[in-house]
């Protein structure tokens, strides 16, 4: 099951995962409905896979399902930055992530050489995939800050803002935070303001049914 | 024409080489008889392993085989409850007998044919409870070993779906191993009389290992180097990750596919890990052995 949370920066997809995650022809298909959800969603969508639900995922199916969304998240956004409405760019959330989820999920990242944020059942942030120390290292600060510039990253670790903003613009690149006014933004934090934004909604408008 | 197929009085993988050999002369038009009377004790492999190879023998003669069932009423009664008889009914022909199925046995898995992703579906659903149980109590494997046992179900199974193109069949068992280890085992077998792994991996490995490609070389490739029939890179991991995984319980795996076998040997075994000498038999032919494991020494 998928649900959009409402923008417009970025666009919050949930989707909701369920108990077998096993066979491609079955990540295919979770993947596809995953996809049609936000094929038509303007500028930028950071979605969100729950594992809370899911008792079994095999490689295939973490192959299908992650590693796949994770690959067209890396793909050349469909627009340009200069488009009024903004680039087409996606991201990935994992949340939910059980230790046994891990194994095959890690697996499937670092055949494609991809990696993906995930929120650990007890709330911990962790790098899944093919990343180095130092770059899981940053990225677990700028998670702590929930958001940080080149500026004071550079202050804080004591390198050239040069060398800050590169590394930062890397972790962007690989789609592992968002990035906003200058700013590098963790999912968390979009998670926060998406919801805050959905209970401002529902307190002018009521509570709506999606 | 006729020729009968003296089966062994121990039909399991051990005995299969013996099975298979018997059936190289087969010639089109002569008709098949699987004596089985005096076959004494038959594992999952050796279960599935006459099923394929009444398939081998019905595909080479044109004629559906015949076979004669075993003397011992423990082997038949076993038969019965891996619901042998009602997938031996498209490939045998087995005359007026009875090919209702059992119902649930004390077996892990009765003998379940693969054929889509839906059977691996079912499979992996309707192990779970038991095998929970299995590898809890009987093997002393810590609690998650029942998913990662599942992702194995599924990844072997996919195997059949991926690469054979052909129907396939998966059995489990526990035993206690006396003589051979003196511990309780999950037996797993999976097999099917498909492509195989030279002729699936040939399209696009054959030409870079030029004379060498073999199906010895083929299931290096794919058992030892995760390599795919598929370009895409996220394919071939799950042999990879079964080859982990049973190493992580030290236990066995070994795949035989045409006139070859790969084995991960475990400590306790002294299985060639490759042999390219066997009888030519199509499709992959999986065998799992998963130990209970063994107690820890006091005081340590």
């Amino acid at each position: 099951m998928t649900t959009l949370r409402p923008g417009p920066d970025p666009l919050v997809s949930e989707a909701s995962l369920f108990s077998y995650l096993v066979t491609r022809p079955t990540g295919r298909a979770v993947r596809m409905g995953i996809e049609e959800q936000v094929a038509s969603c303007e500028g930028e969508v950071l979605t969100v896979l729950d594992f809370k639900d899911v008792a079994v995922i095999d490689y295939s199916c973490a192959d299908e399902v992650v590693a796949e969304l994770a690959f067209i998240a890396l793909g050349r956004p469909a627009r340009l930055e200069t488009d009024p409405g903004g680039p087409r760019r996606r991201f990935v959330l994992i949340r939910g992530l059980e230790a046994h989820h891990q194994d095959p999920i890690d697996s499937a990242l670092r055949r494609r050489e991809l990696a993906v944020a995930a929120e650990l059942a007890d709330g911990q942030s962790v790098l899944l995939g093919a990343v180095d120390e130092s770059e899981a290292n940053l990225w677990r600060l700028v998670c702590e800050r929930e958001s940080i510039g080149p500026q004071p990253l550079a202050g804080e670790l004591g390198m050239p803002e040069g060398e800050a903003r590169v590394r930062l613009d890397e972790l962007y690149r690989r789609r592992l935070l968002l990035r906003r006014a200058g700013e590098y933004i963790s999912f968390r934090r979009v998670l926060f303001e998406s919801a805050g934004r959905r209970e401002r909604r529902d307190t002018e408008t009521g509570p709506s049914s999606s | 024409m006729s020729r009968v197929i003296q089966l062994p009085d121990t039909l399991d993988e051990s005995t299969f080489e013996e099975l298979i050999s018997d059936l190289e002369s087969a010639r089109q038009g002569e008709r098949l008889l699987f004596d089985a009377r005096h076959v004494k004790w038959v594992s999952p492999y050796g279960l599935i392993g006459l099923l394929a190879a009444g398939q081998v023998g019905s595909d080479r003669t044109g004629l559906a085989p015949a076979i004669e069932v075993p003397d011992s009423s423990d082997v038949r009664s076993y038969l019965d409850r891996m619901d042998f008889w009602q997938n031996a009914s498209t490939i045998y022909d087995l005359g007026a007998r009875s090919t209702r199925p059992h119902g649930r046995s004390d077996a892990l898995l009765e003998i379940t044919p693969i054929r889509s992703h839906h059977d691996v579906h079912h499979v992996v659903e309707r192990v779970r409870e038991q095998a929970a149980l299995i590898l809890e109590s009987r093997l002393h494997y810590p609690k998650p070993a029942v998913i990662q046992f599942s992702v194995m179900l599924s990844e072997v199974c996919q195997n059949i779906l991926e690469h054979a193109e052909a129907v396939g069949w998966v059995c489990a068992q526990t035993y206690y191993w006396k003589r051979r280890l003196g511990r309780d085992v999950l037996v797993l077998a999976v097999m099917d009389v498909g492509l195989g792994f030279q002729g699936s991996l040939a399209a696009e490995h054959a030409r870079r290992y030029g004379d060498r490609w073999s199906a010895a070389t083929a299931l290096e490739a794919a058992f030892l180097n995760g390599e795919s029939r598929f370009r895409d890179p996220g394919r071939g991991q799950g042999l990879q990750a079964i080859r982990k995984q049973v190493t992580k319980w030290n236990g066995e795996v070994r795949i035989r596919s045409g006139d070859a076998m790969i084995a991960r040997v475990p400590d306790w075994d002294d299985l060639s890990p490759l042999r390219a000498d066997l009888p030519y038999f199509p499709g992959a032919q999986v065998l799992i052995v998963l130990p209970a494991r063994a107690e820890e020494p006091v005081g340590t």
